[in-house]
């Protein structure tokens, strides 16, 4: 049975949309990623499975509970960590942590010290003083400390160094290892397609799709910028699925769609200065694959 | 364990705030008990008193009726338990009770306590329930006060008298928080307070005016401080449970609107 499981999920901000019949399902011992543009309902659905607010429609249910009348008891055993947090700005960390246990009688804040070591974090301090990102790091040790069996995650990683950022993606390997589940929400592609291995994306308050991230077809999408010291003709690169997007003497960005070798082999004709070479930007993505679906 | 936690916390957020207005209550108390047999046995004051217009004395007693400042019930209910009494401890209401839930809103604190497994109707209890207390202490000393002032100076009030006035007060105060949880439970917190003092004066305003005028006479039953006698039970040492009845029952349908209200309320990003 499904950890999570949406049917019909709705929520409307009076007559703003925020979700629409959302059926979303995310199995136990996965990392389910979350993905869609700004606005897409993410933050909603995250909000409305953890009883923030309350559907308008529709229902849902969390290790087959429902959200609404049972939500002390999905709670229980969820952890949450927004993008952003707030804390109390006169309690240390120390105390924050200390109060936030007391909530949880039956499950001992076990792994405690353990992240707060991983993460390097200084608990005594005012929780006013702390910068954004370590902020952030006690919300995630906050989430996790109980050892909960789902977590739910909106952009956990905003205001996290490259290196914390990684150390925070093990880490929800480690959990996912265990059996553990999770839901991580975000508009960036990269931050899913390593950690996840499903995702669904949503757009305009619907569910889209849902896909394997290895068939993610974003994948196939690349930009690439190149700079070179020789110059080169523009027919070169006039390759199938290949777009030549801007260019003058040295410099030229292209998008890629489908196999990206040809393309190499032509940029590799050249000598080269400098190359950038990414996943095309999830918009783009939307654009191309899921335009026209959910307006 | 959710509870005890919750209204812990509470308690320890005054432990600045809550001594400051004991303490300042107390002096105030014996201040005003300890100038008092210079002022009652003044013939002069008694002569100033009596040229004042009904109105001036009307009003600053908050439509006191028959009560004099030159009896001791009539001077520490008049001069104390309708104003500045009322004041200062209205006053830690309003900061607090619109605390409960407007700031945690406000400052997005809410987020991290309703993601813990706190029922959003055990959260508001608590929390009352810990306000309740230190209003009711603060009742205590104002009345511990005044008994202890009534034993230092010549300023005869009776025990009872002064108990029977102490619950009469709790049961105002504990009507005050259930109005100022509910304003801010609908609007933030700034609006929650500014609309918590414009009903006190509100209320204070109806019922001192209803004295002179006949069309706000005929409104004089919306205003608390209508039914809000203090000076009476000061002087007859008896409890008017009607008043306490309905001041708690105003407060039940209160409380019972936000709980209701607060469940149904969307805690936004
Ligand atoms: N409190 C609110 N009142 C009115 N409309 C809202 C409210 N919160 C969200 N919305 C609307 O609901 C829609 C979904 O917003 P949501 O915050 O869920 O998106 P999101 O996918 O989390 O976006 P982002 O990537 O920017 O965080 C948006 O169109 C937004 O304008
Ligand atoms: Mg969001």
């Amino acid at each position: 049975m499904p950890v999570i499981e949406t049917e019909g999920l709705t929520k409307y901000y009076g007559k703003s949309r925020g979700i629409e019949s959302l059926d979303l399902a995310v199995n136990g011992g996965e990392i389910f990623g979350f993905l869609g543009p700004n606005g897409a309902g993410k933050t909603t659905t995250i909000r409305t499975l953890l009883g923030l607010i309350n559907p308008t429609s529709g229902r849902a249910t969390v290790f087959g509970l429902d959200i609404v009348s049972d939500s002390v008891a999905i709670r229980g055993r969820t952890g949450y960590i927004p993008g952003d947090t707030n804390f109390y700005p006169k309690m240390t960390g120390a105390e924050t942590l200390a109060y936030f246990a007391a909530f949880r009688p039956k499950t001992p804040p076990v792994m405690r010290d353990d992240l707060v070591r991983r993460f390097d974090l200084d608990l005594s301090k005012r929780c006013k003083d702390y910068s954004r990102g370590n902020r952030q790091k006690l919300a995630i040790v906050l989430a996790l400390m109980h050892d909960p069996d789902l977590l739910v995650l909106d952009e956990p990683t905003l205001g996290l160094d490259p290196i914390m950022q990684k150390e925070f993606y093990d880490l929800l390997n480690d959990f996912r290892h265990r059996g553990k589940t999770v839901l991580l929400s975000s508009h960036i592609l990269s931050d899913v397609d390593k950690t996840c291995e499903r995702v669904g994306i949503i757009k305009a308050g619907r569910l889209v799709a849902v896909e394997n991230v290895s068939e993610l077809e974003s994948k196939k999408v690349h930009h690439i910028s190149a700079m070179f010291s020789d110059s080169f003709e523009v027919r070169e690169f006039s390759l199938p699925g290949v777009t030549v997007i801007r260019h003058n003497e040295h410099s030229l960005e292209l998008k890629a769609k489908g196999e990206i070798d040809p393309v190499i082999k032509a940029l590799a004709a050249h000598k080269i200065v400098d190359l950038d070479f990414e996943h095309a930007s999830l918009e783009e993505v939307f654009l191309e694959f899921y335009g026209e679906a959910g307006e | 364990m959710r509870f005890l936690n919750l209204y812990w916390r509470t308690i320890k957020d005054r432990l600045l705030s809550w001594p400051t207005i004991a303490a300042s209550v107390i002096l105030y108390i014996l201040l005003v008990i300890g100038i008092y047999p210079s002022f009652a046995g003044n013939p002069a004051f008694k002569a100033i008193l009596e040229s004042y217009p009904k109105a001036i004395l009307s009003l600053l007693a908050g439509g006191g009726g028959g009560l004099t400042l030159l009896s001791p019930e009539g001077f520490f209910s008049i001069e104390f338990l309708q104003l500045w009494g009322m004041i200062i401890v209205a006053g830690f209401i309003m900061a607090t009770a619109t605390a409960i839930v407007a700031k945690e809103v406000d400052g997005h604190t809410m987020d991290l306590l309703l993601t813990q497994p706190i029922d959003r109707v055990e959260y508001l209890t608590a929390r009352v329930a810990a306000d309740l207390t230190m209003v009711l202490g603060l009742v205590v000393t104002i009345m511990g006060s005044a008994w202890t002032g009534t034993k230092l100076f010549d300023f005869p009030l009776k025990t009872d008298g002064l108990i029977a006035a102490g619950v009469l007060l709790f049961s105002l105060y504990v009507l005050m928080e259930a109005f100022c949880l509910l304003m801010g439970v609908v609007m933030e917190r700034g609006r929650a307070v500014i609309v918590s003092v414009a009903a006190l004066i509100a209320s204070h305003l109806l019922n001192a005016l209803a004295d002179f005028n006949k069309t706000i006479e005929g409104w004089r039953w919306l205003s608390i401080f209508h039914y809000y006698q203090p000076g009476e039970a000061l002087i007859t040492g008896q409890v008017p449970w009607p008043v306490v009845l309905l001041f708690s029952s105003l407060a039940v349908v209160l409380f019972t609107a936000a709980v209701v209200i607060f469940r149904e309320k969307d805690i936004p990003a």
